[in-house]
């Protein structure tokens, strides 16, 4: 191989390798590859070319990496994540919905539009289920709490905005299932859409209204460290409860593991200002 | 790896060379552990690889948290201490 056609390979090596380094670390990523490269070339062209043969897999590491970091970065607790979450659930859906001509001509057919209204009718008979998924009561939990008019408002809105992306994407996955046995079904797939419906929409709305009750009601973060309170053994002669607190110290929500008369529903137990430097990050 | 910039050689071609593993493990196995805190890298002097007429290259040197796992591991596997000898130094 010749000095040139040697430079030649390594170049294209660097060029490709360097598409798959996240853009933010591409230029110094680039550059130092390009230091090492000529030192090796320095000494010997064949050299440089030995020492290419890493840049795919250094390149992927760099990548694995990035993607690691950001993952790490993700604030799960945090409201937004939940509906980022769901959005993407709801993307990889409507692609795969778009990606299979039948299924998209499905969607879009009347047949589709009629499903669609028979789904939103059966996500609205899926609600009174929550009260028998839901352990007692979401809503009274929360009746006493300290958040403002503006938080209560973004309560509801994202409870919302889980509930409508949580229904369309079960409405897509209970297309895909229909189309599947289709051909083995017939007309008689129509019957599987409702079953499906019915079941996805009772799990997906009884998950979003689990899910509400399970955050704190000032700052919609996932309530977490979830403590026992009370020997289970002790049920009928004391308070046998699970306690979570939200982690940024808005306060503790305690949940009887039984519904007993003199300790009916969950509590929010809002906590004042004064905590806020025990839960100082 | 960790030995050998330990003793010294503290760009990835040199490892290369003392250790014998393709650019393939190096490269990535020094972004790992720059990763995981146990080397830390930064740029050579300008004026020095401007002597030498190339680009200013990236060197890697051990952190605090890297010669407590090195020291580990030597502990572990009695054979590490043995790997790399000093590089010696040009006058
Ligand atoms: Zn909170």
């Amino acid at each position: 191989m010749t000095p040139h056609e040697c430079f030649r390979r390594v170049h294209r090596r660097l060029h490709m390798a360097a598409y798959l380094v996240p853009r933010v670390n591409r230029a110094a990523w680039r550059e130092e590859w390009i230091a090492e490269l000529s030192y090796a070339a320095r000494q010997s062209p064949m050299l440089a070319v030995a020492l290419a043969d890493g840049l795919v897999r250094d390149a992927i590491m760099v990548r694995r990496l990035h993607v690691a970091r950001r993952i790490a970065a993700i604030d799960w607790e945090a409201p937004e994540a939940c509906l980022r979450v769901l959005t993407f659930c709801f993307a990889v859906l409507s692609l795969a919905s778009a990606a299979y001509p039948q299924v998209r001509n499905l969607v879009l057919s009347r047949w589709g539009v009629g499903a669609f209204f028979c789904f939103t009718v059966l996500a609205v008979l899926a609600l009174p289920s929550t009260v028998v998924t839901s352990r007692f009561s979401a809503c009274k939990a929360y009746s006493g709490d300290a958040a403002t008019m503006a938080q209560r408002w973004s309560r509801w809105r994202f409870l919302a905005a889980k509930l409508v992306l949580s229904v369309l994407s079960c409405y897509l996955l209970a297309v895909h299932v229909t189309w599947l046995f289709q051909r083995l079904l017939g007309a008689q797939a129509d019957w599987l859409l409702i079953a499906c419906g019915l079941l996805f929409n009772v799990i997906a709305v009884s998950w979003a209204f689990t899910d509400q009750r399970q955050r704190c009601p000032t700052c919609m973060r996932s309530l977490s460290g979830a403590a026992r309170l009370g020997p289970p053994s002790w049920s009928l002669l004391d308070s046998n409860a699970t306690e979570e607190m939200c982690d940024r110290g808005h306060g503790l929500l305690h949940q009887p593991q039984w519904q007993t008369s003199w300790f009916e529903y969950a509590r929010w137990l809002q906590l004042d200002s004064t905590w806020s430097e025990l839960f100082k990050r | 790896m960790l030995k050998t910039l330990k003793e010294g050689y503290s760009y990835g071609f040199d490892i290369m060379d003392v250790t014998g593993l393709p650019s393939g493990t190096i490269y990535p196995a020094l972004r790992r552990m720059e990763n995981d805190g146990l080397i830390e890298g930064a740029w050579e002097d300008e004026s020095k690889a401007f002597k030498e007429e190339r680009p200013p290259r990236r060197y890697y040197k051990v952190t605090h948290a890297g010669r407590v796992a090195l020291k580990d591991a030597e502990k572990r596997y009695p054979l590490v201490a043995q790997f790399a000898r000093p590089r010696a130094v040009k006058a």
